[in-house]
């Protein structure tokens, strides 16, 4: 098994919604830390017993801090969220391949809640050379207030005219014109979104429920199953 | 599922269980005695009276309660307005920690529990955490007993309730729960109450009231060989609780409910053909539980024993099986007739491990590798004998597939 | 509070535990490597620690003709649903003439779960675990193949 660690230190906490929290650390010992958009890292709160968890990087390489953004859900995740600043932890990572490869077809991205967190990562980063390729996230959440990046999103979308975020909610009904659809993501809303959908890779990024309900959806839709691509969150 | 699918269920069931079953996880719940099912059912058979009715059919209802009641309270050496009915184990131990914190919270709000309590007594606790209570969680050595050095030493002016379980469900641990008890009493900073968990103590253990020196108690049918969904707990007349759930006046109100009649009956049958028993039982049940694991150890290499070996019931085993995970081993010996259980994270609803592993300090990795037998009233040497032949088989079989050699 | 899918139980649930084709795949698991010491493999994936309850080791060979998984064997240390994804994992990987790399490296755990019939959520990092392993192995043939 792989030995890849390196300690950090957390020096930034900023509440995203209610119950996120995005929980920035300093690479201890100097050089940049080199990871893929999309990839995740294993830690460990000091004060938990039971082994720690994954979370996904939702920073850039280019930033100067690698950033986890974490729900409160578990234990331990409330312990990393209690974690005092100026705290060691040591990342064993990064693994994952959950990123659009290098040939990039136009891309579908179906985010459940915090499940926009490699997204993000993914999206910020072909934001600095240019979008070149159709992406178009479909973000679900129950309400406005849990939207998390809400006003990056915007800012990445008005920058750049190949990406389109759709946000939809499923406990909100709402006619403010930022929301675009007032249900779950279902095929009629993926059809109405992504007219061409031949040649079109899917991501799909959430809670195991939220994955799975979309994976059916786009079985149901004859996509094929090499170009789905998943991560569960749990 | 309609009624057919009830019965062809319950067939394929039947037909599972004419295996010869080895029931060795009486700690989870115990079958019932012979003796307390046909007296519940020559009760239920006489009358369908409410306790709470003016007839004679209620009449009836209620001289049952009172006179196990009566019982019960004669065994531990109480009074029977000290006897309050519950749906069981947990219930009594959230009215016990609720109930009797509220009540006394204008004396203080600092409760002291040991670290490995039942998670009705632990999350019982955190409710009162968020009601502004401090809760001190006392640690435990790598045997499960906690230090009488701490407990004296965390005993402050706000302390109101102090519970310590008698005998620990995972690990066997007995508490000197005496000893507790004096230093308790003995205190001249503060008085407060002594509740303990005694849900796998009786019938095996000592629980007279006076000689034990507690001011609560919680006790179980489930694990007594008497029915589920019943319990009661014990709390001295002098002192003050609340109830937790709220309706009429029964129990005095304490915990209202028109009362599981013959379940009751039940519970005061099985205290009474437990006590009964107990001595020679424990005797019983101690040389097969120490035969069993000279067995273990001998036939199996890379075993380690969770909890100390003095201090602890006589029928519980705790170990960890190096390379074997918990679930699996508990599945494979289920299909070959044995039941027992784990303490593998992967086995609890939540994917923690036992928390009293960890707070004794059993490595996680062995945690997961962890596997419980307690033996019970229907346990005979040769059903060890089987187990053991079984439990090498599923081991080897186990450790052969097994990423960690 | 949300209602997860936690249900173990079918309308069989007296008979076991989980669905049928877990129970076959954790009584009868098939391409278990009993020991590697003989074993020459092109790729060896590792996931999971002692730990964390779940360790899986996958060893795959591929052949070199049409680029596809001809043998894939395993072993865990882990639960039942862990058991029952690699043997699910391995047989998705070696039928049909053996999974091209490609679709190696994205065999998702929705489809191991669906092949086995459905987990539990709480379960569902087992078939995880199963998808990681090979993927790390074909990952591992990749990286020593140039």
């Amino acid at each position: 098994m792989q030995n890849n660690k390196r300690e950090f230190v957390l020096v930034d906490k900023k509440h995203e919604t209610s119950n996120v929290v995005s929980l920035s650390f300093k690479p201890i010992g100097g050089l940049n830390y080199n990871f893929t958009p999309g990839q995740y890292v294993n830690v460990k709160p000091a004060s938990i017993f039971e082994h720690g968890k994954s979370y996904t990087i939702s920073s850039i390489p280019t930033d100067e801090l690698v950033t986890l953004t974490i729900k409160k859900v578990s234990n331990v995740s409330l312990a990393m969220i209690d974690t005092p600043i100026g705290s060691t932890m040591v990342f064993d990572g990064p693994y994952g391949s959950f990123y659009p490869d290098k040939t990039m077809n136009d891309v579908i991205m179906l985010a459940g809640g915090i499940g926009i967190t490699p997204f993000f990562s993914v999206i910020r980063n072909i934001a600095e050379s240019g979008i070149n390729t159709k992406i178009t996230i479909i973000y679900s959440n129950k309400t406005k207030k849990d939207i998390i990046f809400f006003n990056s999103l915007a800012k990445l979308t008005s920058d750049n005219p190949n990406l389109k975020v759709i946000s939809c909610l499923t406990q909100e009904k709402t006619t403010d014109p930022v929301i675009n659809e007032s249900r779950r993501i279902d095929k009629t809303m993926i059809g109405k979104y992504t007219p061409h959908l031949s040649e079109v890779d899917y991501y799909i990024c959430g809670s195991i429920g939220f994955v799975g309900d979309m994976w059916r959806t786009l079985k149901l839709m004859h996509i094929e199953e090499d170009k789905i691509f998943t991560e569960a969150f749990y | 599922m309609n009624s057919n699918d009830f019965i062809n269920s319950y067939i394929n069931a039947k037909i599972i269980s004419t295996m010869k079953r080895i029931y060795l996880d009486n700690a989870s719940t115990t079958p019932i005695d012979e003796k307390v099912l046909s007296t519940m059912l020559s009760y239920l058979k006489e009358t369908a009276g409410n306790p709470s009715s003016l007839h004679y059919e209620g009449r009836l209802a209620k001289g049952a309660i009172e006179r196990s009641r009566t019982k019960i309270a004669e065994i531990i050496g109480a009074k029977s307005n000290e006897i309050i009915f519950t749906s069981g184990g947990t219930e009594s131990d959230s009215l016990a920690i609720l109930g009797i914190a509220r009540a006394n919270q204008k004396n203080g709000k600092h409760i002291i529990v040991s670290c490995i309590e039942h998670k009705a007594i632990l999350n019982s606790c955190k409710k009162l955490e968020k009601e502004g209570f401090e809760i001190t969680y006392l640690d435990v050595d790598n045997d499960g007993l906690i230090s009488l050095e701490q407990l004296k030493s965390s005993i402050k002016p706000a302390t109101t309730l102090v519970s310590i379980m008698y005998a620990n469900n995972e690990i066997g641990t007995v508490q000197p729960i005496k000893q507790i008890a004096k230093i308790i009493k003995d205190s001249k900073i503060s008085a407060p109450i002594f509740h303990s968990d005694a849900c796998q103590a009786a019938g095996s253990l000592l629980i007279d009231i006076n000689k034990l020196g507690v001011d609560a108690l919680t006790i179980s049918s489930s694990k007594i060989y008497g029915p589920k969904g019943v319990g009661c707990l014990y709390i001295t007349d002098k002192n003050q609780i609340e109830p937790i759930t709220f309706g009429g006046d029964q129990e005095n109100h304490i915990r209202p409910g028109t009362e599981n009649v013959e379940a009751i009956v039940g519970l005061a049958e099985a205290l009474s053909i437990s006590e009964n028993k107990r001595q020679a039982e424990n005797q019983r049940l101690q040389k097969i539980r120490d035969y069993f694991l000279s067995k273990i150890l001998k036939n199996i290499n890379n075993v380690s024993i969770n909890g100390g070996v003095n201090n602890r019931l006589p029928n519980n085993i705790n170990v960890s099986i190096r390379g074997v995970e918990g679930e699996s081993l508990v599945l494979l010996l289920d299909n070959k007739g044995v039941a027992c259980s784990t303490g593998s994270a992967c086995s609890s609803a939540d994917l923690s491990p036992s928390h009293v592993l960890m707070q004794i300090g059993t490595p996680l990795e062995l945690a997961h590798c962890s596997v419980r037998f307690t033996l019970g009233r229907h346990t005979q040497i040769k059903d060890i004998d089987d187990t053991i032949s079984i439990l090498t088989e599923c081991v080897k079989k186990i450790r052969s597939m097994s990423s960690i050699k | 509070m949300n209602k997860k899918n936690d249900q173990n139980y079918s309308v069989d649930g007296e008979n076991w535990i989980y669905s049928e084709r877990v129970r076959d795949h954790f009584f009868y698991p098939k391409n278990i490597l009993y020991d590697e010491s003989d074993y020459v493999a092109d790729g060896i994936g590792a996931v999971g620690s002692p730990e964390c309850g779940d360790v899986m080791h996958v060893w795959i060979k591929i052949d070199r003709k049409t680029n596809r998984i001809k043998e894939c064997k395993w072993r865990t240390f882990g639960c039942a649903s862990a058991i029952a994804s690699a043997s699910m994992m391995s047989v998705m990987a070696t039928e049909n003439g053996g999974m091209d790399l490609k679709t190696a490296q994205n065999l998702k755990p929705q489809q191991i779960v669906e092949r086995l019939g459905g987990l539990p959520d709480r379960k569902f990092h087992c078939s995880v675990l199963g998808h990681k392993a090979l993927s790390n192995a074909v990952l591992d043939y990749l990286k020593h193949a140039k």
